[in-house]
């Protein structure tokens, strides 16, 4: 197998990321050293320019609040004003970019959603080619499967911007079916509660698709995260999977959970002690001590908590499990309400479904897999870790597209409505939810004027009746129209969303036959000008922040290797002679002299190399001479 | 690997030969012999397309072993390593294909298409409804919105009762009208047409009812 083919799959997360590859032994998820898939979506950006990804940067959050980004999945291929609700939790700066797109703010330098996921990506990206020993160009990216056209779109930008070909999106659940349908399953940790309930044999799934598709019903997937919630309906049949429909919120997800915990505290706070705690070095203390009660309480039945607010002022309460699940309650009866939508939509009934899958880190809460397994009438399968399995799914996906997976197939859905807006402020659907895709629609327009030659039109995704309610995506400008007499051109336009769920638009003059130019000024996310731009940068700043990570290793090294040398010198130099002496003296001052003078790391690689040749004989010696040490007779006789 | 038939049943289909290799098919919608794919699904007839006999009835199981096989072979990913213009004519005959399915596999969307390829009226050239009809939707619509504000459960099954009736009533009417479409029956068109209308009001209203109401969207 060629190795440059490989495609990764990515699930980038909105508090962890991981990813897998395939081969024919079926998908692997890349761990670390301690055997963690999991990489957090966290980056910490030093005072140095030094950017840290992950654990480290996890760590570090509560110390240096403003220069740790986290959650940055929940402002992708949003505007400004669609996050005003997410700001207040965010202890990090958001700005408002060109268009009322988003923008952070670090230490003065403003970066786009797209630009700090691709560093995420980036990691990744890096982590894999480290664990193959080769590098890795294509990817499979997930996404929540409730994501708009925009959120798709700026994902695959922040793929592009990390130097890789996004090959596909995928939806999380789908993956997740994926993984689930041909038997992955990901490390199964019993620690985390992850259990197979029963179920029956059938479910019970030994690695082939006939396994499993041998359960009898649809599947349903209910993938609760870190940030969004997704629920998909799908027919496993003979390894085509065809997804029914899917519902979801994307701003629906564990962060909530915590930040009803953090939003209790700061209540009782404010009330026993008479101070606000909502600093952003709070806000991030705050925050993983909530993630930690959260976890604590999906296993115990209470957590004590304790914070300390200095000058001897100490609050502390226990939560209960139950408290904890009153107020949760009402987000996780919002996931259920999307669960009746999926299945009505679906055309069912939920005793009709056959399994519920259970995947996300969330669908780990007692109340949630309760109120669940509840609505469907039926036990769970729980046997997935809920971590993994999405990467596990986007890397078989990978392989199908490779061309090396050929019994298995994902027909998936648009999960939204697409229309146009229409005179008076309507929005005309073209395309309804749960419509298979690829799908398209063709829609006539004309001109209002006479010579008028070009048109525009407001393309929106959503469920309400008003344009306003919609989310706008783009403005397509149709241009280079030939001039006619005010309603005569007849300009068919054509909406395509392909398998990636992204919409690609053309159109053309009837008439004339002339294709019309389409200028698409994207509502949030990037233009395609601009985020060719952001990638020629980010290659250009990789190369530099390789080139300067390198020299300082270089550097280091020099250090390292010339004082060790003036040591070994101090104690063997009477074995060699004195121009033998002179010589290596001279080559330690040149090569220190280079290393703090040249930026050429080859250069001073060669220098190096070289280097380590000429004090050879040296350490040689030295190692003799150690050596006829230690077997001379002791001068102390051991005593027995 | 290619162990789908593709083979239309329908025997007046005109071979097609596949572009690449010259083979001559039956309908087929990808070459069985070197697999590319063939330019005649836009504009296809549905039925063809699928295989199956022309006419309102359909059997819905056929039809999705039928869809499930063509998806196998022509799905973008299946052409995924292709040159972009193979993997664009994958597409759109993907969506060409999906949506020949959508058609099909809805009672209400299948007499359309049949109306539509007899020269049928469409919804926008002929709004009119059978009898009282118009009436009647506005008497439900009070009702359910009377009921759902009371909460009375009773009332509003009832009414989805009541219907589901005039659903089947109409589909029932639509079949027969269906059947003489080929004999050139003007007046089955016209008549298709008003209880297509009417069945559209139907549906609507039922669809309404079962709607969990969407909260606003921030």
């Amino acid at each position: 197998m060629s190795t440059t083919d490989v495609i990764l799959g990515i699930d980038l997360g909105t508090t962890f990321s991981l990813v897998a590859y395939a081969d024919a032994q079926g998908p692997k998820l890349i761990r670390d050293a301690d055997g963690e898939a999991r990489l957090p979506s966290v980056l910490g950006f030093g005072a140095d320019g030094r950017v840290t990804i992950g654990w480290e940067a996890r760590r570090h959050a509560v110390e240096n609040p403003e220069h740790t980004v986290y959650s940055i999945k929940r402002l992708i291929g949003l505007g400004i004003d669609d996050v005003k609700k997410e700001l207040p939790h965010l202890p990090y700066h958001v700005e408002r970019g060109e268009r009322d797109t988003v923008r952070i703010e670090i230490d003065g330098k403003a970066r786009t959603p797209q630009e700090i996921s691709a560093m995420i990506l980036r990691e990744l990206k890096r982590r894999a080619e480290q664990h193959l020993g080769h590098p890795v160009r294509k990817a499979v990216i997930t996404v929540p499967a409730y994501f708009d056209d925009s959120q798709r779109q700026a994902t695959r930008d922040a793929g592009q911007i990390a130097g890789l070909e996004v090959v596909r999106i995928i939806n999380e659940p789908t993956a997740a079916a994926l993984a689930y349908g041909i038997g992955a399953r990901g490390n199964v940790d019993e620690k985390s509660g992850a259990r197979s309930l029963p179920v029956g044999d059938k479910s019970k799934c030994t690695g082939t698709v006939e396994a499993v598709s041998g359960a009898s019903g649809p599947i349903a997937v209910y993938d609760l995260g870190g940030g969004t919630f997704d629920v998909s309906i799908l027919r496993l049949t003979g390894g085509m999977f065809e997804v029914l429909s899917t519902h979801g919120d994307t701003h629906l997800g564990g962060d909530d959970f915590d930040r009803a915990i953090i939003t209790l505290v700061q209540a009782e706070v404010a009330e026993q002690f008479g101070i606000n705690i909502d600093s952003p070095a709070t806000k991030q203390a705050l925050r993983l001590f909530a993630e930690d009660v959260k976890i604590r309480l999906s296993v115990q039945d209470s957590a004590a908590l304790e914070l300390d607010l200095g000058s001897g002022r100490t609050y502390r309460r226990t939560i209960t499990r139950g408290e904890f699940e009153s107020i949760i309650a009402p987000l996780v009866e919002r996931s259920i309400d999307s669960c009746r939508r999926a299945v009505a939509d679906a055309k069912l009934q939920p005793l009709e479904i056959g399994q519920v899958v259970m995947v996300g880190g969330s669908s780990r809460i007692p109340l949630v897999r309760k109120r669940v397994a509840e609505y469907f009438g039926r036990p769970l399968y729980t046997a997935l870790n809920p971590d993994e399995v999405v990467a596990l799914g986007a890397a078989v996906q990978g392989q199908i597209l490779a061309g090396r997976r050929d019994d298995t197939l994902l027909l998936d859905v648009t999960p939204l409505s697409l229309g146009i807006e229409t005179m008076g402020g309507a929005m005309g659907k073209l395309i309804m939810r749960n419509t298979r895709i690829p799908c398209a629609a063709t829609e006539q327009f004309t001109t209002f004027m006479d010579g008028q030659t070009s048109v525009k039109i407001n393309v929106l995704q959503g469920e309400r009746e008003l344009a306003a309610d919609c989310r706008s995506l783009a403005a397509f400008d149709l241009r280079g129209i030939p001039p006619m007499p005010a309603g005569i051109p007849k300009i068919a336009v054509q909406f395509l969303i392909d398998a990636n769920g992204i919409l690609n638009v053309s159109a053309r003059e009837e008439r004339s036959g002339v294709e019309a130019q389409i200028q698409v000024i994207p509502a949030h996310g990037l233009t395609r000008e601009e985020v060719a731009r952001i990638e020629a940068e980010s290659i250009a700043h990789a190369r530099d922040d390789m080139t300067a990570h390198r020299l300082i290793d270089l550097r280091n090294q020099v250090e390292f290797d010339t004082h060790k040398t003036e040591q070994t010198l101090a104690r063997h130099g009477d074995l060699l002679s004195a121009p033998e002496r002179d010589e290596l003296l001279a080559e330690i001052d040149s090569l220190r002299h280079m290393a703090a003078t040249t930026t050429d790391c080859d250069a001073l690689f060669m220098a190096l190399d070289k280097f380590g040749k000429k004090t050879l004989p040296l350490a040689n010696l030295a190692i003799t001479a150690a050596l006829r040490e230690a077997s001379a007779p002791r001068e102390t006789p051991i005593r027995r | 690997m290619m162990d789908v038939h593709l083979t239309s049943q329908s025997d007046a289909a005109t071979p097609v030969r596949c572009s690449t290799c010259e083979m001559l098919h039956h309908a087929p919608l990808a070459c069985q012999d070197c697999h590319d794919l063939l330019d005649h699904v836009q504009g296809a007839d549905y039925f063809e397309l699928f295989g199956l006999p022309r006419g309102y009835h359909v059997d819905l199981a056929e039809l999705g072993r039928r869809y499930l096989s063509i998806s196998r072979n022509i799905h973008p990913d299946k052409f995924a390593a292709a040159g972009a213009e193979m993997q664009s004519f994958a597409l759109r005959m993907s969506a060409a294909v999906n949506k020949a399915h959508d058609v099909l596999r809805d009672p209400f969307l299948r007499a359309e298409y049949l109306l539509e390829s007899v020269g049928g009226p469409s919804a926008a050239q002929d709004k009119s409804v059978p009898g009282t009809l118009l009436a009647d939707v506005m008497t439900l619509r009070e009702e359910i919105e009377e009921a759902r504000d009371a909460g009375d459960t009773a009332a509003l099954q009832r009414i989805e009762n009541g219907l589901k009736r005039s659903q089947a009533d109409a589909l029932g009417r639509i079949e027969s009208l269906c059947s003489r479409l080929d004999t050139g029956d003007d007046a089955a068109k016209t008549q298709l047409r008003q209880n297509l209308n009417a069945l559209k009001y139907w549906n609507n209203l039922l669809s309404q009812l079962a709607s969990v109401p969407e909260s606003a969207k921030p």
